[in-house]
């Protein structure tokens, strides 16, 4: 029976169950949190792993605009007040007032019993009722009607895509420009794509170079095509600028843009800006352009890429002279000719945006890179075979026109950058070849079109089995593919890469949303090799700001962790365990208690003043006296164990022998010392004998090893700081825990002080100290602060201890004021995070796994 | 690479530098002391009733003195006006400013397409630019250093590994062009700015031609501190902003091209467009479209843009704006 009072019992009980709940409940909560920060960070990671998204917005057919009104007017779009109170169509005649601007509606064909009712009025004029849709006439080539260029623009504003404002435009064969903008689209009963309404905003007639429509007729077309200039052929370098060859032989550049505007009262309404910017007048001959690429250049120049009906290239290039404040001057221009170098029938050709260089594709899988000099003088600089030998039907710039996109009639898509060529270079030869890098997703179909995004490295690219493939330049990934019930046969893309308007051959409008935000990543661009433009070769690197092509592999941080803490390590761990055991065994409890706590005292010096001072006086001092820094790495243990040997004959010196009982490392300190200003005061005349008077110089020219202040050896120092405290002191709490009757028992059977360290100690101890070398450890891949300031946070894959590196931890520190929220690099930062966090993990599981199985193996006592 | 010899007049430096010391003091007809001058035909600023609360800027650190130093004198004109600045970096200025946590967005570099849309999605509209002060962004090299100038191509060997300008690569002080044998040899110690930094995006476009850094330049959190190790490291170079020169480093001329001039980095040359790093310093605000900015951040733009403010940009070692484009910015705050 229980002999202790009772109340004293229950309330010990309860005590004991408290203590209990209490304790259970703070470890679920600390593991929980654990959980929570894991599962918070993959929340944010996830993201960048999900697939690109479409979304149909509009279905509706080509907006018409009726013939026979070809000047130039203007609609104002009604705001959303006035469409929600319903203002259209505009009231009859006569209550028209003089200066009122010009409404129009649509309906789609067959949705009513009565003819299509318009009311146009222009400013001065009395209304006028027009009643029903004329008859298309044929009045070209195929159709006049046909729409040889589209252009689409979403303005996303507001979450919830009701306020979005989407619009576009088509160019068509007989220079009709018509802008419109889609209703029903958004707005607070958003509509069925079906039922969205094309609203025209803007109607204009391009003109040829000649200034008449109906000036040069094309003789070989005859008949009902005398008297008409048409557009031949349009082609776009950059969205919105289209090149346009007409029927007369004449090239126009025009601007076209759609663009948000407020009015006095702060209603959005869009417009469509039509700018012509460039023209060049029929050329005199009979040959006449079958294609045209031009590009504007400054103060109102322009650079022409002509590819004429009997397979020469002209390149006419106007250029004018202007001052700081645009005052124009002297104009020039310059011609040539492309007539020799072309290996086959010209099929594609494309200019890049400097002007510099022209690339044309041939018919019998030819690809050929001419450079143009300021002067537009061409320069063939390679001819290379496209791998499948087909005809290349399209091709495209990336974004920083460094990349080119190639299509070939069999589907084939390929990319192609220039790439150094290896070895030494003859004077006058080219330095760099044209390679082919990655290939797409292959298109059914020959490729008709490829457009490249504005934004980014994205292109689309349409096929002849009339579906529309968009992928990603850098990974070679494609993100989607579209649809639609007929066959696509146009396609546009929105300058801000949201948004895809496809013209079927039904005559049918489809504009879809997308949304890939996260389309640069993909595994081999994270961690793997990537071949980024403008390198020799597929490479790890980061590089993630101010350029288009971000580089996001985390391999060089990974491998920048693993070598801080590998320096780090070898550096920490001899001085921390050797200490350890010294301090434990070899010394009295009194040097004991007073060394301990010193030492702990530098594990709380705040890591960001250690890389302070680090940063600011360690590293110029080991870099004015690397090499006495090197040399003593090399004699100090030399010197070591020659003093020990001389120590050996002095010990017997009846005045040193009070050293013995555990004072022994005072001696130690004057052969460090001593050696330490030898070496520093012969490293001069080594320097001069050795190396030749400068140790940097040497090193570069021997191995080619770059010195950097900021370098592996002096982190090694900081980290070194923040480390040997942790190590020591677990480790000598370990080794002192070794049951004393253990040693005693081993020195008590002869073995020496040493032996029994070795064979009685250690091995005991090992569950501990293995678990301070872990800690250590993993306190060295978590450091940031010393990182951060000491390793110059260079992105480099080099295990030189002689320069920097850049840790997932410092770049997330570095990086993370940077960038938007929920943007790509944002997201990497956090999988920087992760894998830190996942590598910490794996590092402690198996450390306890370890130490668990040594604790079972030695530590019975 | 400029021809061999046309760099090094290692005997006749001295007269040189006199001699285009002397020529470009002729040529701007100004005082050898102070090179720089405010138009003399900028309005003053005039002191209206009404402004106190609290201004809050986030954004470039290149313009870190000189916000401050715009903060404190409109301080001293309406004691009751509080202000702070944090300059970390241009790209923490569109994001402080979409969530609402500034007023003011200074940037050294324009915005991005990217950062705009972001903007418009929140708030409907395009953010205003107001471009507050010319910049020379200058190469840096040891005091020591006897190089003459460098050509954009040879910049741009030296600073990138895909080197787009077309110019083979420059690891050493001897292939830049340097013949003295204490030099030639020697292996060049990149400086420059980390990756927040606008000074950084704009050196990355204007004179990398949108290429890539080399893995060895040593990213520094600040302008100063690209100077700090520039003077500190003899075979070292590196870029920053011309405010920030100290007597322990050197300037170096820049060249357009292999026969064009070498160009000071002077704020003369910018405004004529010879010098070819010059950029604007901008301040991003949000204004409604059709509606006024708030009289706070309105009076602030207009001191900035008067002839104090920019006397006060003359201070702190940059360029000065002509009355023209002052004119026009102060339109935008209408």
């Amino acid at each position: 029976m229980l002999e202790v009072a009772p109340r004293r019992y229950w309330l010990s009980r309860w005590a004991d169950r408290l203590a209990r709940w209490v304790i259970t409940a703070g470890g679920l909560v600390v593991i929980g949190a654990v959980i929570g920060m894991l599962v918070l960070l993959v929340s944010v990671v996830l993201p960048l792993f999900q697939p690109a998204k479409a979304r149909l917005r509009a279905v509706c057919p080509l907006p018409v605009a009726p013939p026979g009104r070809a000047d130039v007017w203007s609609a104002t779009v009604p705001t959303k007040d006035q469409r929600s109170q319903g203002a259209l169509p505009p009231p009859r005649s006569h209550q028209r007032e003089k200066q009122s601007p010009l409404t129009l509606a649509f309906s789609r064909p067959g949705e009513r019993a009565d003819p299509l009712t318009l009311t146009l009025s222009r400013p001065g004029e009395r209304a006028e009722e027009v009643e029903g849709l004329k008859e298309k006439e044929k009045e070209g080539p195929d159709d006049l009607d046909s729409p040889v260029a589209a252009g689409v623009e979403l303005v996303e504003i507001g979450r919830s895509g009701q306020e979005d404002l989407l619009s576009g435009y088509l160019v068509r064969r007989s220079g009709q420009v018509i802008g419109f903008e889609l209703v029903g689209s958004s707005g607070p009963e958003r509509s069925a794509p079906e039922a969205v309404q094309p609203r025209l905003l803007f109607q204009h007639q391009l003109r040829p170079p000649t200034g008449d429509l109906s000036s040069h007729g094309d003789p070989a077309a005859g008949g009902e095509h005398a008297g008409k200039v048409w557009i031949r052929s349009a082609r776009s370098l950059q969205a919105g600028q289209w090149s346009l060859v007409w029927s007369d032989g004449g090239v126009s550049l025009v601007e076209m843009e759609p663009e948000v505007r407020f009015d006095r009262l702060g209603r959005r309404s869009v417009q469509l800006r039509c700018k012509p910017l460039a023209e060049l007048p029929p050329v005199s001959g009979s040959v006449q352009p079958v294609e045209a690429l031009v590009r504007a250049e400054e103060n109102g120049g322009c650079l022409a890429a002509l590819l004429m009906a009997d397979n020469r290239i002209l390149l006419r290039r106007q250029t004018v002279q202007t001052d700081l404040f645009g005052e124009a001057g002297q104009k020039e221009v310059s011609e040539f000719w492309i007539e020799r170098g072309l290996p086959g029938q010209v099929t594609a050709m494309t200019l890049s945006g400097e002007g510099d260089r022209l690339y044309v594709g041939t018919h019998n899988g030819y690809l050929v890179r001419f450079a143009l000099d300021p002067a537009g003088k061409p320069r063939r600089l390679d001819a290379t075979w496209t791998p499948d030998r087909a005809p290349v039907t399209a091709m495209a710039l990336l974004l920083g026109q460094g990349s080119l996109v190639v299509g070939s009639a069999r589907g084939q898509m390929s990319l192609w950058f220039p790439v150094r060529k290896e070895g030494p270079i003859s004077p006058g030869e080219w330095p760099d070849r044209l390679t082919p890098i990655r290939f797409f997703q292959p298109q059914e179909g020959e490729v008709r079109l490829i457009v490249p995004s504005q934004r980014n490295k994205a292109l689309l690219s349409l096929g002849g089995g009339g579906q529309v493939h968009l992928d990603y330049g850098t990974t070679g990934r494609h993100l989607l593919s579209l649809r639609a019930p007929a066959g696509l046969v146009q396609v546009a893309y929105s300058s801000r890469g949201n948004a895809v308007l496809g013209i079927g051959e039904d005559d049918q409008m489809y504009i879809w949303q997308i949304a890939a935000p996260h389309a640069d990543v993909s595994w081999k661009a994270l961690f793997g090799r990537l071949w980024y433009e403008g390198h020799p070769a597929a490479n790890f690197l980061w590089q993630s700001s101010g350029t288009d092509e971000p580089k996001m592999s985390l391999v060089p941080l990974v491998f920048g962790t693993l070598k801080a803490t590998f320096y780090a390590m070898v550096f920490a761990l001899p001085l921390g365990l050797g200490s350890a055991v010294y301090v434990s065994h070899f010394t009295k409890p009194a040097i004991r208690r007073a060394i301990k706590p010193t030492v702990e005292i530098m594990a709380a010096i705040p890591t960001v003043v250690i890389g302070f001072l680090i940063l600011l006086w360690a590293a110029p001092l080991v870099a004015r006296w690397l090499v006495a820094v090197l040399v003593s790495l090399l004699v100090l243990p030399v010197t070591f164990v020659l003093w020990m040997l001389v120590w050996q004959l002095l010990r017997r010196w009846p005045v040193l022998r009070r050293l013995e009982d555990g004072y022994e490392f005072l001696a130690a300190i004057p052969p460090l010392v001593v050696g330490v200003l030898v070496v520093a005061w012969l490293s001069g005349p080594i320097e001069q004998a050795w190396f030749g008077g400068h140790f940097r110089q040497w090193l570069y020219d021997q191995t080619h090893l770059r010195y950097d202040q900021l370098n592996a050896l002096v982190v090694a120092l900081g980290l070194g700081f923040a480390i040997i405290p942790i190590i020591f002191s677990i480790s000598e709490d370990a080794l002192s825990s070794v049951p004393h009757s253990l040693t005693a028992a081993s020195l008590a059977l002869g073995a020496s002080r040493w032996q029994t360290l070795r064979r009685v100690v250690l091995p005991s101890a090992s569950p501990g100290i293995f678990a301070a070398v872990m800690i250590g450890l993993g306190r060295a891949v978590g450091e940031t602060m010393i990182v951060f300031m000491a390793a110059g946070n260079t992105p480099v894959l080099d295990p030189s201890p002689f320069n920097g590196f850049r840790t997932l931890s410092a770049n997330i520190a570095v990086e993370i004021t940077e960038h938007p929220r929920d943007g790509t690099l944002y997201r990497v930062l956090f999988l920087c995070a992760v894998v830190l966090f996942l590598m910490t993990f794996v590092l402690n599981t198996a450390a306890e796994l370890v130490r668990l199985r040594l604790r079972k193996r030695y530590g019975q006592y | 690479m400029p021809r061999g010899g046309k760099l090094v007049w290692t005997g006749k430096r001295g007269w040189l530098r006199a001699g285009l010391g002397l020529l470009t003091v002729l040529a701007c007809g100004l005082l050898p002391a102070q090179t720089v001058q405010v138009d003399p035909n900028l309005p003053d600023y005039e002191k209206v009733p009404g402004v106190s609360g609290n201004l809050v800027g986030i954004g470039s650190d290149t313009l870190n003195i000189m916000m401050d130093m715009w903060l404190k004198e409109f301080q001293k004109i309406y004691p009751t006006v509080t202000g702070a600045y944090r300059g970390e970096g241009s790209s923490t200025a569109p994001p402080a400013l979409i969530e609402g946590t500034a007023q003011l967005g200074p940037m050294s570099r324009a915005m991005k397409p990217e950062e705009i849309d972001k903007f418009e999605k929140r708030f409907g509209y395009k953010p205003t630019q107001i471009v507050v002060a010319i910049d020379c962004l200058a190469i840096y090299v040891h005091k020591d250093n006897p190089i003459q100038g460098l050509t954009m191509a040879q910049v741009d060997a030296i600073f990138s590994s895909t080197r787009k300008r077309g110019h083979a690569d420059i690891r050493t002080w001897g292939e830049a062009g340097l013949k003295d044998p204490a030099w030639a040899n020697l292996p060049i110690s990149l400086y420059g700015r980390n990756s927040v930094s606008g000074t950084y995006a704009f050196f990355k476009e204007h004179a990398l031609a949108k290429g890539d850094f080399k893995d060895t330049v040593k990213e520094q959190p600040g302008s100063a501190g690209v100077i700090h190790g520039v003077a500190n490291e003899r075979a070292a170079i590196g870029y920053s902003g011309i405010g920030y020169r100290t007597a322990d480093v050197r300037t170096i001329p820049l060249a357009k091209s292999a026969d064009g001039p070498f160009v000071e980095p002077t704020f003369e040359n910018a405004l004529k467009g010879e010098y070819p790093l010059a950029r604007s310093l901008y301040i991003y605000v949000n204004k409604k479209p059709n509606e006024p900015l708030p009289l706070l951040v309105a009076e602030f733009l207009k001191f900035v843009l008067s002839k104090q403010g920019q006397q006060i940009v003359v201070k702190d070692g940059f360029g000065p704006l002509p009355l023209k484009i002052i004119q026009r910015e102060r339109q935008k705050l209408e």
